[in-house]
């Protein structure tokens, strides 16, 4: 049922679940929770279309490294960040859970549900391709057409009797008393103000706005009483660094575009994160450069690639994991604020010498492979060996908004508990990768969804 | 005796085994020239 804030606010309906987002993370709980006949209300700050009106609520300023304008690096309207993603999935691996109060067997058993919601045919097995340089190849699926969360469940949300959607209903604030989110303070573009409250609460505005709405709602609260401790609200905020690194000079006639990365033992022997690292074909002009380079260094090489042998060349990519660090953060603005009176965003984002180190020893161990396989030789950026910045003009970043609102184990060290339950609170729920405490190097897609299965799981047998 | 031969047999295959599946996937030396990781032998 699709009711406008003024009607949500005269029917006076007991809600047992109001989610605030209609992301991949706040549809996939909604939907869930529905399907238990629970009254469960999703409120939306954008409309059906895309809105300047609303958009431009998402501005803000980025301090560090360079990176996309943030009034353009999501999407608020209904289906949220789905409108605009390139449909990339993969799970995690298995040791990107290694400091997370969950494992991958925690979101294994949603897999087969998350693959049909997404729309995906199975997506295949890590195949390790040399156990001494431990690379490994992996393979992403893709959603295609990407799913598009407002569109796939609009007229199952119209249809429904128990599932409410209320858009262009911005929340200001959480209340709450005590222990308990009493209520939300919603406004929409009239400036109709309404109260709105449920038994429970699920955040599900994305990995930037979840952050910004509890730090507000906490400036708003006497004596922080929304979360309790926040020493890391808005802390260890990640992104996936994604540049292209080197050029492959390779006598194998790779796939279009292939996928790599190191196995967990090697990851750990070298103490790095995790990085995806991708193998593109490059043009003829550009292959003859680089081999001419190749040459200059290594003559004798140079006159064996020259033989009967095919030469291709490849552009490698990378798109690996940050460290999370507390400096990476978001913060409100002390100075501007949007026109519905919330402060606005100041992100703060740097790369650190540590994710140049996960970067080069994984590209080193790929050259290594290519060595050992006799594939061919790879030659790497300058920057990528410490010398000098990375570029400004590369792909820089993935869309992937990850952290500030981090799962642990503890209030001390985090914001919500495995269960994504704000700690000290009865009814207050996070739903998104802002949980996520480590990233991977994978699209956090596939995750999403997975761990808003396991949440909806969670709060229906609460 | 039978028995001796064969236990010496084993013991020595026990001890070669490792060192042959250690030098069979052993990872090929590298340099690093001008940016490029490069097999040893690619620059001599």
């Amino acid at each position: 049922m699709i009711l406008s804030l003024e009607e949500i606010n005269k029917k006076n309906i007991d809600f047992d679940y109001c989610i605030i987002g209609s992301g991949p993370a706040g549809m996939t709980v909604a939907i869930e929770l529905a399907k238990q006949n629970a009254n469960v209300l999703i409120v939306e700050a954008g409309d059906f279309k895309y809105s300047k009106r609303s958009q431009e609520i998402y501005d803000g300023k980025v301090i560090g490294d360079p990176y996309f304008e943030l009034s353009n690096a999501r999407v608020r309207q209904f289906g949220g960040s789905s409108n605009h993603w390139a449909g990339w999935c993969r799970a995690l691996d298995d040791i990107d859970f290694k400091n997370w109060p969950i494992k991958k067997k925690d979101l294994d058993i949603y897999y087969d549900q998350a693959l049909k919601i997404l729309e995906l045919p199975i997506i295949p097995d890590d195949k390790i391709l040399d156990k001494e340089a431990g690379i490994k190849e992996f393979t992403f699926k893709w959603s295609s057409p990407p799913v598009n969360f407002g569109k796939k469940y609009y007229e199952k949300i119209k249809k429904s009797s128990n599932l409410y959607l209320t858009l262009n209903a911005n929340v200001l604030k959480l209340n709450s008393e005590s222990n308990i989110i009493n209520s939300i303070d919603v406004i929409n573009y009239d400036n109709f103000k309404a109260k709105i409250k449920a038994n429970k609460f699920i955040l599900a505005t994305g990995g930037i706005e979840n952050s910004r709405l509890l730090l507000w709602s906490n400036m708003n609260s006497n004596n922080k009483t929304v979360v309790k401790d926040d020493k890391t609200l808005g802390k260890y905020w990640m992104e996936h660094h994604v540049f292209t690194i080197g050029d492959v000079v390779s006598t194998d006639d790779f796939k279009r575009v292939t996928f790599y990365s190191l196995t967990a033992k090697k990851q750990e022997q070298l103490k790095i994160l995790n990085c995806g690292l991708r193998l593109h074909n490059n043009t003829p002009s550009g292959a003859k450069k680089v081999v001419t380079d190749l040459m200059c260094n290594a003559p004798k090489l140079g006159k064996l690639l020259l033989g009967d042998n095919l030469i291709c060349e490849k552009t490698l990519r990378a798109a690996w994991e940050q460290e999370p660090l507390e400096e990476n953060c978001i913060k409100l603005s002390t100075e501007e604020k949007d026109y519905l009176g919330t402060p606005k965003v100041e992100l703060y984002w740097k790369k650190s010498e540590f994710d140049i180190k996960t970067v080069r020893e994984t590209a080193m161990q790929f050259g290594q492979y290519l060595i050992n396989t006799n594939k061919g030789r790879l030659k790497l950026h300058d920057w990528v060996y410490g010398a000098g910045e990375s570029p400004k003009n590369d792909e820089l970043a993935g869309y992937h908004h990850m952290g500030g609102t981090r799962m642990g184990t503890k209030p001390s060290n985090s914001i919500v508990d495995s269960n994504c339950k704000v700690w000290g609170q009865e009814n207050l729920y996070i739903a998104g990768s802002s949980v996520f405490p480590y990233a991977g190097h994978t699209n956090p897609t596939f995750t999403i969804v997975q761990l808003s299965l396991r949440l909806a799981q969670h709060l229906m047998k609460a | 005796m039978f028995k001796r031969r064969s236990f010496l047999k084993i013991f020595s295959l026990l001890t070669i085994l490792p060192f042959v599946n250690k030098t069979s996937k052993k990872n090929k030396k590298i340099k690093i020239v001008n940016g490029w990781i490069l097999e040893s032998k690619d620059i001599k």
